[in-house]
């Protein structure tokens, strides 16, 4: 899905000319995906590990020869690349929002050039059994290193519930774009100002519970290419608060593929007529076009 | 259109400053949430007249915005129409200007550098017992007007009138054209976390007699200060009387040990009621001078997180009180301030020496008297002229040390489960006394305490 997004960035320029700067982990599988789909070149790893056993283990598993990968802290790795090419830009954190994952949103919002993509996937929950008895609102506090971070309606409310974890992350996440992007707008002319649109935001399990936000950042000139990527089209597109749910169907192969053989029509058989689950069905509706249709095995 | 400037005379020449040029300075000098904050310092300094001198119960400041304009009104006595046309909105205090004992508003700046820092048109009204106003200024109509005009530095008061409801007094001021760094604070999702977080500090001493502020419907609570203090831990806490150039400034001194946060440690610094200083760490208040005592190699200042010191002047004049214009911080060079330099610093050396020596033996009976002294609200101190401290008779914390480290994830999760454990500092125990048991090794278990 998040290939699909950011081949619409061709009306900014050809997809293949950005660079792609991600967190591969030892798998790679976002380079290796990104770069089949979409072709990008370069494409810059950003590992957090000083082990220099780690570190041979990274390098034993890239799959690309484009792939230069960077050992150190993003918020200390980033500052040191070029920002003068368009970019996809993926921060795929391990752990949940803390001031280090906005130290890199502030600094990306005031670099990034105009028509790139920067996405930002973290984890969702503010359960932590170290912090012992501090109150959710406080634990997030503590993350975040200041209480000026905290949208005011939660921090009068004194608490954060569990369901409302990814869209207090979510705001805090875009005031950080915002701010960034107000600094770097300052003196700017108008109709010459930056801004960016929220194309999507993912909720899904992996493990833990996780969202993934994703922005494109543009200039106020270029509000018609950004109108042709018709990124409202996607059907996972969203703008606003709502997140769109990530939820794999609990089907067998035959069953999805039955389902795929359906149609209104009747020529096959209706939806209706399968013994399933019609929740089931439903998510793998809502995921159909991006499901996986063929399976990688390597032979040794 | 703009008016023609009157002929000089042959030998004058023109030395008044234009207002554009005026307005660009006079906002240079404050931040966009410090000039809110001047808007209350007014307010508070209003309420305090009708007070009597420092007990606010019923006085509510009211602030509101949106994304297009703010307001904050108050029930404060109000300006009278006199105070409107000769002082209230002059640029600097008149030397006729009515006196405000004990305010915080002192050079006559605040409240007009506020909203021009704010926005292009702003309207204020204000009504005493008696009588009511309102003037309305469109900054852009009036820097139109020539500064040599006969009435290039006036505004135009829209209505004036006597006030058939004496029980409604108050100030309202709205704010509209916002700048555009105004608005993108009023759109920020935590523009009132932040501003609630400085109103409660900046006035806590207000708050927490009896005065109301509510932002965007939220009320800010203030949290009182305060040092531990204990018959075997005892800050320091006096007062004095200083006479500068014949103006009488009350200053009390407090100084001791709190919780050990270095964000929280340094000196707090009140100006009738008002704090300008928060956890200052810096040469200004002497913070270098006393840790390192002249050494070549800095200490490290995390040692001293617990030092807590606070200054309050007060006094019935401003201008010998030792703030900045903005009021967000010490004028160094203020005479009230210097003569106290030398006691805020002979009280912090009394504080750091302690400091010195819990460090040197952190699980002593030093440390069980700061773990054993009560947090007391600074307004509850006895006078107490030194620093004192006895260690604790009490029997001694058992030794403890902390280990920390990190492993797969997974498998604490199934150690977890495995032991029924509830939390990861439980696995981390758990499995430690596990292997001390099965490894026979001889201690005798202490009694743990948790959160230490």
């Amino acid at each position: 899905m998040m290939a699909e997004a950011f081949l619409r960035l061709r009306p900014f320029g050809s997809i293949e000319s950005y660079r792609y700067v991600g967190m591969g982990s030892v798998y790679f599988s976002d380079f290796s995906l990104f770069h089949g789909l979409c072709g990008f070149d370069p494409m810059i790893s950003i590992e957090w590990t000083d082990d220099a056993k780690i570190q041979k283990r990274f390098e034993l598993n890239v799959p690309l020869g484009n792939i230069e990968l960077l050992f150190g802290h993003s918020n200390v790795t980033l500052p040191t690349l070029p920002w003068d090419l368009r970019s996809v830009v993926w921060l795929d954190y391990d752990g949940s929002l803390g001031k280090e994952v906005l130290t890199d949103v502030r600094y990306l919002a005031a670099k990034m050039q105009p028509g790139s993509f920067l996405a930002v996937s973290v984890n969702a929950s503010l359960n932590d059994t170290d912090e012992g008895s501090k109150s959710s609102l406080q634990v997030l506090t503590d993350r975040l290193g200041s209480i000026g971070k905290i949208p005011s309606h939660v921090a009068s409310a004194g608490a954060i519930k569990a369901r409302e974890v990814a869209a207090v992350y979510r705001e805090i996440l875009t005031q950080e774009l915002l701010d960034g992007i107000n600094d770097r707008n300052a003196g700017r002319p108008v109709g010459q100002k930056l801004c960016f649109e929220q194309v999507f935001f993912f909720r899904y399990e992996d493990g833990a519970p996780m969202l993934s936000l994703g922005w494109v950042i543009f200039d106020e000139g270029q509000r018609a290419s950004y109108a042709q990527c018709s990124f409202h089209t996607l059907t996972f597109y969203k703008s606003g608060p709502d997140p769109f749910a990530i939820s794999p169907p609990l089907l067998t192969s035959t069953e999805l593929r039955e389902v795929s053989r359906c149609d209104q029509d009747g020529k096959y058989r209706k939806i209706e007529e399968l013994p399933l689950p019609p929740s089931e069905v439903d998510k793998f509706q809502k995921l159909r076009r991006y499901w996986p249709i063929t399976s990688y095995a390597e032979m040794t | 259109m703009p008016e023609k400037s009157p002929p000089l005379e042959s030998n004058t020449v023109n030395a008044a400053p234009t207002k554009r040029f005026f307005i660009s300075v006079l906002i240079k000098d404050i931040n966009f949430m410090d000039a809110i904050v001047e808007l209350v310092d007014n307010s508070v300094d209003s309420a305090r007249t009708g007070s009597g001198g420092g007990n606010f119960a019923g006085t509510v400041i009211d602030i509101d915005h949106t994304e297009s304009e703010f307001s904050i009104s108050d029930n404060a006595p109000g300006i009278s129409i006199r105070t409107a046309k000769n002082s209230a909105f002059r640029f600097g205090r008149p030397d006729d200007a009515p006196s405000n004992p004990g305010a915080v508003g002192e050079f006559g700046v605040g409240m007009k550098r506020a909203l021009f820092k704010m926005g292009r048109h702003f309207v204020v009204s204000s009504a005493t017992a008696e009588e009511y106003f309102s003037v309305d200024v469109d900054v852009d109509e009036w820097e139109a007007q020539t500064e040599t005009a006969p009435n290039g530095w006036t505004f135009v008061m829209r209505t004036a009138g006597t006030n058939d409801d004496p029980a409604k007094k108050g100030t309202k001021i709205v704010v509209d054209k916002l700048y555009d760094y105004a608005i993108e604070e009023f759109k920020s999702v935590n523009f009132d976390t932040r501003l609630i977080a400085i109103l409660k500090e900046a006035h806590a001493n207000s708050l927490t007699s009896g005065l109301e502020i509510i932002v965007n419907k939220t009320a800010v609570s203030a949290i009182p200060a305060t040092i531990l203090s204990s018959q075997e831990l005892l800050p320091i806490s006096y007062e004095q009387v200083l006479d500068i150039s014949g103006k009488e400034v009350r200053v009390r001194i407090i100084a001791g040990v709190g919780d050990p946060l270095l964000a929280d440690a340094g000196w707090y610094v009140y100006c009738n009621g008002r704090q300008i200083e928060k956890a200052e760490k810096t040469e200004r208040t002497g913070w270098n001078s006393a840790i390192d005592g002249g050494e070549t190699v800095p200490k490290p200042h995390w040692q001293f997180r617990r030092f807590r010191g606070y200054l309050f002047f007060e006094s019935d004049y401003q201008d010998v009180l030792p703030w900045n214009t903005t009021k967000t911080g010490l004028d160094v060079e203020a005479p009230a301030y210097r003569r106290i330099r030398a006691d805020m610093s002979s009280a912090m050396l009394q504080v750091i020496d302690f400091l010195n020596q819990l460090d040197s033996e952190p699980d002593g009976p030093l440390a069980a008297s700061v773990a054993a002294a009560p947090r007391v609200e600074l307004t509850n101190l006895a006078p107490n002229p030194s620093f004192s401290f006895k260690p604790s008779t009490r029997p001694q914390r058992p030794k403890q040390s902390r280990i920390s480290y990190l492993m797969n994830s997974e498998m604490v999760e199934a150690v977890k489960e495995s032991l029924g454990a509830r939390s990861n500092p439980e696995v981390g125990k758990q499995t430690f006394e596990y292997y001390v048991r099965e490894e026979g090794i001889d201690c005798v278990p202490e009694e743990s305490v948790d959160g230490q």
